[in-house]
């Protein structure tokens, strides 16, 4: 049987310590994230002023005498749901795009596709979010009955960003799996297009675009974290990670020690975590495709790659 | 085929390829954390040292050295009375009458008191004869002249046309010494703007590129929103100082003045510890203390014209109600904002006029300094309004988004639920001008327009005025006019009071505080005078090195 791009128990062995480093600390983050939510309200003044870690206030308290555990962990939520969002957006449209240039190799929609998506990749990534936020501002949109918070609108800016590098991933395996003897196979049978694309092409694009997925989580908790300690992203009084260490800046001569260091310390758990993941992830996905021919119907035939497989990867262009 | 970016880029099983040599993201990582350790430490290492020596050493180029908040865009003082371009033409540039230590009104510019008709409508000014500006032009009537055509031309934008408008008529040049202001109403203000208005030479009055006094110290150079550099003015007359400093040759004690803009108010502070400046304005809160602790610095903490300008849009719901309005006045949490956000220095608020200005009602107790949740329930179940959400648009700074969240958490107690909008300068008055609003915060001093007291801060209260908030009070109507006219202090000071308290009881204008105007400065330096700190004035070129 051929591997699928899941992430089974069995394959947890062959994430190897980085991997492994990277699953704890992206789990330490989700832990800040979900449980430390529960410790109390993120905005409600409990304290006169900053206070250091205590039984009650694990994390201590901010500047303005708010519990930093729960600002801490709503921050980490937040961030969590903008970059899921940001990622997950990047992935379907970036996906679509590449599968349809690819599908098209060569031809006037796969040039038209490819230059779009390099017009926006001319832009460093973070220029360009800074770039649309700066155009909307931050400021709540209104569209009729609709409102569109900022938090939005910097998970959408930081996917658009993403777009060109899924597209180009997914155009790259695509272009590598409509080589392949089983599609050809299955056109002469007569499967129709829709058919093969979905069923069959995509689950083979899909584990090195997911590979790239955790490497743009690591950006995105940065970005987004950036984004907010320059005051581009959720408005106060809702926290960040970004908008909480921008925050502790103002109290280094304080004394504060733990304002700036234990919200800063769940951001490099993010950061960390999911990069490492990523990247041992991306490495056991390269190595399955060395061993493995990738039909998903070609019963595991050891296989010298139609390409090599790093091409399957990222490097593939137009 | 290109490399990619550098997230995406990794390690091949296809063999090397130098386009891709160099480190691997986990190396780049550990790189990056080994370095940003390392250099905390290095850097902490290098911040230590003696600053009392290299206070010493800097202080022999005779130029002090003060390090600002913020750089203004526009250099032209008469464009703006706010302190982030005073503060920088203090020293460069001179008004017809200055405040003395009693903050008295004297001539400086002007050869003696103005004769005022006994219509008064007609003012008279003499200038004084032997000034130079710092180009070496002779200081005439055409100077003032052009001054006042600048400030009431409406296409210059110049924030002064707002105190002039109505009130002047015309004004001509008599002789090259005298200058005549002729009114359409009685003005009883017009000697506090003489006293605050500088006057530029004829021909710089539209420039907004530099400044061109008669000030004891001239503009060199400047870098736009970093540095600003003065040298001393050789051939000043000597008009603003007085004793102890008329031993100076000139007065002037530094042979320049430099101005350094920091952003952060972290770096002010340290920057001022080290020794590399001589005094800070604004220095952050959070860093008081430590300023304080500190045995070769001094803080200064002083009642002045400061205001958190507190406005909110009667004309429209929910503040259209009044029962919502006191329903938010007694919900607010003024002790938390005084504590959390001012660190003590300051004073719940009540009215729109501060103990720092003309006309404060020290008795006035209308609001406790601690949310009243009970009595704002009362008032919330009374209002017709259903709302019970509202924006509160507030000014960039940290300051304005701290006093903002700790607001907005008290009234959330009474199941208010305020979003907080952060606004820069141009959007935040746009809003006000064109009273798209709820409600609106920040902070402002008004020492280098009004001296000891604020009469901006009462226009949106009138409904008259272009920025009127929609609440119409014959009453207040009337007191704001006197306020305006009134020659008698005695008479605008009772007027004061009276629109203070109607204004504070219907809850039109109700500022959570009153704050303080903080500076720190080096002990090497002589103390900032406390008397003219009460207008917001630093007054460098008052002060010198004592060791």
């Amino acid at each position: 049987m051929p591997e699928r791009p899941r992430l089974r128990a069995r394959h947890l062995r062959h994430l190897g310590v980085a991997g492994w480093t990277g699953l704890v600390l992206v789990l330490l983050y989700l832990l800040v994230a979900t449980v430390g939510r529960l410790h109390g309200s993120p905005t409600e003044l409990v304290t006169l002023g900053p206070e250091a870690p205590s039984a009650a206030h694990p994390f201590g308290t901010d500047h303005l005498g708010r519990d930093l555990l729960a600002r801490t962990a709503e921050g980490a939520w937040t961030s969590l749901w903008i970059c899921l969002t940001s990622v997950g957006f990047a992935v379907v449209v970036g996906t679509a795009i590449g599968m349809t240039a690819g599908y098209r190799y060569g031809g006037r929609l796969d040039t038209l596709l490819m230059r779009g998506v390099e017009t926006v990749q001319a832009l460093p990534q973070f220029i360009f979010v800074m770039f649309v936020i700066g155009l909307m501002g931050t400021g709540d949109m209104h569209f009729g009955p609709v409102t569109v918070g900022n938090g939005l609108r910097v998970a959408l800016a930081i996917g658009v960003g993403f777009v060109p590098y899924f597209a180009r991933v997914a155009r790259g395996a695509t272009v590598v799996e409509m080589r392949e003897d089983y599609v050809v196979n299955l056109r002469g049978l007569g499967v129709p297009a829709r058919e093969i694309v979905f069923r069959e092409v995509l689950v083979n694009v899909l584990p090195p675009v997911l590979g790239q997925a955790f490497l743009a989580m690591a950006i995105a908790v940065f970005a987004e974290g950036g984004l907010s300690f320059l005051g581009l992203g959720v408005p106060a009084p809702h926290p960040t990670l970004g908008n909480l260490v921008a925050d502790a800046g103002g109290q280094i001569l304080g004394d504060a020690w733990w304002y700036a260091t234990l919200p800063g310390t769940v951001l490099v758990l993010g950061i960390l975590g999911f990069n490492l993941l990523g990247e041992a992830y991306g490495e056991r996905d390269r190595n399955r495709g060395t061993r493995f021919a990738r039909s998903p119907r070609g019963g595991g035939t050891p296989a010298v790659p139609a390409v090599p497989p790093k091409a399957t990867v990222t490097e593939e262009t137009t | 085929m290109t490399p990619g970016p550098w997230w995406a880029r990794t390690r091949t099983t296809g063999g090397a390829d130098p386009a891709h040599a160099g480190p691997s993201r986990r190396g780049f990582l550990g790189m990056t954390a080994a370095l940003a350790l390392g250099g905390t430490g290095l850097l902490t290492a290098c911040s230590g040292g003696d600053s009392g020596a290299r206070v010493a050493d800097r202080h022999k180029d005779g130029v002090l050295r003060i390090g600002v908040a913020a750089a203004p865009s526009n250099l032209n003082p008469l464009d703006s009375g706010a302190e982030v371009t005073r503060w920088i033409a203090e020293a460069v540039m001179e008004s017809l009458y200055a405040y003395d230590d009693q903050l008295n009104s004297v001539p400086l510019l002007a050869d003696g008191e103005p004769q005022i008709s006994a219509d008064q409508l007609t003012w008279t000014i003499r200038l004084k004869t032997g000034i130079t500006w710092h180009n070496g032009a002779p200081f005439t009537a055409d100077d003032v002249v052009a001054t006042l055509v600048h400030m009431l031309d409406l296409s210059a934008g110049s924030e002064w046309i707002t105190y002039m408008l109505g009130y002047v008529q015309s004004f001509e040049k008599a002789d090259d010494r005298t200058v005549r202001i002729v009114l359409a109403k009685p003005y009883g203000l017009l000697r506090s703007h003489l006293t605050n208005l500088p006057v530029t030479h004829k021909d710089f009055v539209t420039r907004k590129d530099t400044m061109m006094g008669t000030g004891p110290y001239k503009l060199d150079t400047y870098v736009p929103g970093q540095s600003f550099t003065m040298s001393r003015f050789d051939a000043y007359h000597g008009g603003q100082f007085r004793a102890p400093f008329a031993d100076v040759p000139g007065g002037a004690a530094f042979k320049g003045i430099e101005y350094t803009v920091f952003t952060d108010g972290n770096t002010r502070a340290i920057s001022l510890k080290q020794g590399k400046i001589d005094l800070i304005t604004s220095p952050a809160q959070t860093t008081v203390q430590k300023l304080k602790e500190a045995k070769e610095l001094a803080v200064t903490s002083t009642v002045a014209p400061l205001d958190v300008l507190t406005y909110v849009l009667v004309a429209r719901e929910p503040f259209s109600d009044e029962n919502f309005r006191k329903a938010v006045a007694h919900s607010m949490d003024r002790d938390g904002v005084l504590q959390r956000v001012y660190g003590g220095r300051g004073t719940p608020g009540q009215g729109p006029i501060g103990p720092g200005e003309l006309g404060h009602d020290q008795a006035l107790s209308v609001y406790p300094a601690t949310p009243d949740l009970a009595k704002a329930k009362e008032f919330l179940a009374k209002a017709t309004t259903a709302k019970r959400d509202f924006t509160l648009t507030v000014g960039a700074s940290q300051t304005a988004r701290d006093i903002a969240q700790v607001l907005v958490a008290g009234w959330a107690k009474i199941g208010l639920n305020v979003r907080i909008e952060q606004l820069a300068g141009g959007p935040w008055s746009n809003k006000w001008l064109s009273r798209d609003y709820d409600m609106l915060m920040n902070t402002f001093s008004s020492g280098f327009t009004s001296g000891p007291a604020n009469y901006l801060t009462l226009a949106p209260a009138s409904s008259t005025n272009v920025l009127a908030c929609g609440y119409k009070n014959p009453e207040v109507d009337k007191a704001i006019d006197t306020v305006w006219q009134a020659t008698d202090p005695a008479e605008r000071t009772a007027a004061l009071r009276t629109v203070d308290r109607i204004l504070a009881e219907d809850a039109v204008i109700f500022p959570p505080l009153y704050p303080e105007l903080v500076v720190a400065q080096r002990t090497e330096l002589s103390p900032v005078n406390p008397a003219q700190l009460k207008i917001c004035r630093l007054a460098p070129h008052t002060l010198r090195f004592t060791g």
